[in-house]
């Protein structure tokens, strides 16, 4: 079943700068999908237009069947998203901003309450939520962004270079969360730089390059008889220039 | 060093500059939002040239010694008030102070770039309304060489002792404000303490001059600017370099102004670092703390509300310039029960006596005045920032975010403003229909208030500012907003009078009510198209 399907995406900014052009890939139940790419190949930029922040007008972005465009909000009731730099609300407390998250996304009293406890517990950031979120560091931030993207059990978690700033024992447990969540049927889209994270996490991945796709497939298929996945990485991006 | 100091400073003005935006910007939608907003500075700073023009023009036939006392009292009042808001966000806390402190300037040089950026943000502003005001003054009469050079030379200065002491209680406040887990609270809180004297200023210094013999020999109409002109040094010295040719007046007032300047620089470096530094670490955080852990369910809009609640209270820019209608309204609400209104009226015409029985319905329209000045709609989509994309990757209509927003400023300003009506009311024993024309009234303004506020904020969102004042005091949301509903309610102030005067208070409070509804509904339509929704 496929949960994400991306049919020849195209973005241009301005006249005619491509930044991404005819992105298509497919995401199904239970894939942890790795996104990866040079900075400014278009990951973000996908990304984005994928959760509904970035707007594009050529393309068919589906989200378990629902169009991004004709049913923006169907889309997001299924779908959590944590972006690289996770710019949340300063102002209020974790606990309070989880507690906004949980509203929106119409969480009920005790599923909250047991999954911010639990995921809390999980990160070691219980004793910080009732702070500011201003006075956190970059990687609580994150962990907080985690637990709100979890908060509603999305079916599908996208996520903009997830590793960046979590400390070896949170990045070991958003992996754990990864796995357990895919064994539930959820799927996972996530771009990252660090090709070895990939190779050891992700099922399936796909190489875009100057906003182009440029390999897509599983582990199995890409590896072929090459040895790593960054082996693959530099081979693809040096056969295209 | 002075160099360094001048490459800062440079930098600091361009990457803030419209100018700069269109010359360099290759993004259509930032060179078009700069591009208004130029349009829209043009059009302002005609409109303060013909203004200061005018005014001078046709002051300077009955009394030509007190277009300078004018000019340098209004521009000195608005530099008093106006840095009260932001010399915190231009000093402190700013985006870049990181990495601007890790370069190798002194904290003097910060300070003082810090400062000067302020300082000459308004300063062609000052310079259009004095200039233009000189314009008036020698169309009018024929001053000699010397009143036109020591008027030009002297009007840079005259904004500059006002700036000072402001950005000097301003790092006063912040420094407290730093001490204490609830910084911006305290930071608020002594900000409000601070404005309010400042609002009644005028009366202070009406009362001043009401004891004093000099207000003999004035004429009644510049009794006030006489006043100022003796309780502010600096308008003083202006007035005698420019009229009287005191060279000494004009010797001090260079010389007061610039070392005034350099001895607050050099006050406000010495903490500098540290404030900032508690600004931005936990180090107030308190020990033993109660974790309250709450997990009640709200509905998404009520959500959005409480958030932003936060957002404005969380800042003191923010809580200073969205919620000081509120304040004034509460204040009002809270003294004027006490106090009659009548004789308030009195004081302020000098003593005259006031009849107030047939003009009940003016006091909504002066508290709308003050609540409707700059509703929290008209800042909140762009105050989301950077944080934008949790609304916009949430599943929630913008409708409902509209729904949210509105719910606050009703919340923030209907509710205080309402208060003060009755205030007001209950000091001029208005009767039972009195009352409730009155709360209709205060009603559908703050109605309309708040949709035509969401209508600006949304038409002319932005989200990419680097320092919240570029949204809650220069934005263009704010802009087009603030100018046309400030020059209505002046407008609808007259109106109302004539109203009362002519077709009763009553009839007058309705028909007004009226009108007010039929904009709101008619913004609603604007918000609803903006939206996207039908």
């Amino acid at each position: 079943m496929n949960v994400l399907e991306i049919n020849n995406y195209t973005k241009i900014y301005g006249k005619d700068k491509k930044a991404c052009d005819g992105v298509s890939l497919t995401v199904e139940s239970g894939d942890i999908f790795g996104f990866i790419g040079h900075n400014g190949a278009g990951k973000s930029t996908t990304i984005r237009a994928v959760v509904g922040v970035l707007d594009f007008e050529i393309g068919e972005i589906k989200i378990d069947g629902h169009d991004v465009k004709t049913e923006p909000l169907e889309c997001k009731k299924i779908t959590a998203y944590i972006p690289d730099n996770p710019d949340l609300y300063e102002n209020l407390t974790g606990l309070q901003y989880l507690n906004f998250v949980a509203d929106v996304y119409d969480v009920s009293e005790e599923d909250r309450q047991k999954r911010i406890n639990d995921y809390a517990a999980r990160f070691e950031i219980a004793d910080a939520l009732t702070d500011t979120i201003g006075s956190y560091s970059h990687g609580m931030k994150q962990k907080v962004a985690i637990i709100s993207a979890l908060i509603h059990e999305p079916k599908l978690l996208v996520l903009d270079e997830p590793f960046v700033g979590l400390d070896p024992q949170a990045s070991f447990i958003l992996k754990e969360i990864m796995h357990e969540m895919c064994k539930k049927g959820s799927a996972v889209f996530f771009s990252t730089h660090v090709l070895e994270v990939a190779e050891k996490l992700c099922n399936k991945i796909a190489i875009i390059k100057r906003g182009s796709i440029i390999a897509n497939g599983t582990i199995k298929e890409l590896l072929g008889d090459k040895e790593s996945l960054e082996e693959v990485f530099l081979e693809a991006v040096k056969d295209e220039a | 060093m002075k160099h360094k100091s001048i490459l800062l400073l440079r930098t600091m003005i361009a990457s803030t500059s419209n100018i700069h935006i269109v010359k360099y910007s290759k993004d259509p939608k930032t060179v078009k939002n700069a591009r208004s907003s130029l349009i829209g500075n043009v059009v302002l700073a005609v409109m303060l040239a013909v203004l200061g023009g005018a005014f001078s023009y046709g002051m300077a036939f009955v009394a030509p010694v007190m277009v300078p006392v004018l000019v340098a009292t209004v521009i000195s009042f608005l530099s008093l008030i106006l840095p009260i808001f932001k010399s915190n966000g231009y000093l402190y806390e700013y985006p870049e102070y990181d990495s601007l402190m890790s370069m190798p300037f002194s904290v003097k040089t910060v300070v003082a770039d810090r400062f000067l950026l302020m300082y000459l943000k308004d300063l062609p502003w000052n310079v259009l309304f004095s200039v233009s005001a000189l314009v008036g003054l020698c169309m009018a009469v024929q001053p000699s060489v010397w009143t036109i050079v020591s008027w030009i030379v002297l009007t840079p200065l005259i904004p500059l002792v006002p700036t000072v002491i402001v950005s000097l209680l301003g790092a006063f406040i912040t420094g407290i404000g730093s001490n204490f887990r609830h910084k911006k609270l305290i930071q608020t809180i002594l900000t409000f303490v601070l404005f309010i004297p400042l609002i009644f200023s005028r009366f202070i210094i009406d009362y001043l001059i009401r004891n004093d013999k000099v207000t003999e020999i004035m004429t009644q109409s510049s009794q006030a600017l006489a006043g100022i002109e003796k309780a502010v040094p600096t308008v003083r010295w202006f007035a005698k370099a420019t009229c009287e040719q005191d060279v000494l007046s004009f010797i001090l007032m260079i010389v007061v102004s610039l070392g005034l300047y350099l001895a607050v620089v050099w006050l406000v470096s010495i903490n500098y670092r540290k404030i900032n530094s508690r600004l931005t670490s936990h180090a107030t955080r308190r020990k033993g703390k109660k974790v309250v852990k709450s997990f009640k369910q709200k509905t998404p809009a009520r959500s959005i509300l409480f958030n932003d609640w936060k957002r404005i209270t969380g800042s003191t820019v923010c809580a200073t310039n969205l919620g000081m209608g509120a304040v004034v309204s509460i204040i009002a609400a809270v003294v004027l029960p006490f106090i009659r209104i009548e004789a308030l009226a009195s004081m302020m015409a000098n003593g005259h006596e006031v009849d107030l029985t047939n003009f009940h319905m003016v006091w909504p329209v002066i508290i709308y005045f003050f609540v409707g000045m700059v509703p929290a709609t008209v800042a909140t989509p762009s105050l989301e920032g950077k944080s934008d994309w949790i609304l916009k990757s949430m599943p929630v209509s913008k409708k409902t975010i509209c729904k949210g927003r509105i719910g606050l400023n009703l919340l923030l300003n209907l509710l205080p403003a309402a208060l003060a009506v009755i205030g007001g009311f209950i000091s001029m024993r208005a009767n039972a229909l009195e009352y409730l024309t009155g709360l209709l009234l205060i009603t559908a303004m703050c109605l309309f208030s708040s949709v035509y506020g969401m209508q600006c904020g949304l038409k002319y969102c932005r989200t990419d500012w680097k320092n919240e004042i570029e949204v809650v005091k220069q934005g263009r949301a704010v802009t087009f907003y603030l100018l046309p509903n400030m020059i209505a309610t002046m407008v609808l102030v007259v109106l109302m009078i004539f109203f009362c005067a002519t077709i009763g208070s009553i009839a007058g409070g309705l028909t007004l009510a009226a009108v007010y509804f039929l904009l709101m509904l008619l913004s609603l339509q604007s918000v609803k198209r903006l939206t996207g929704e039908k």
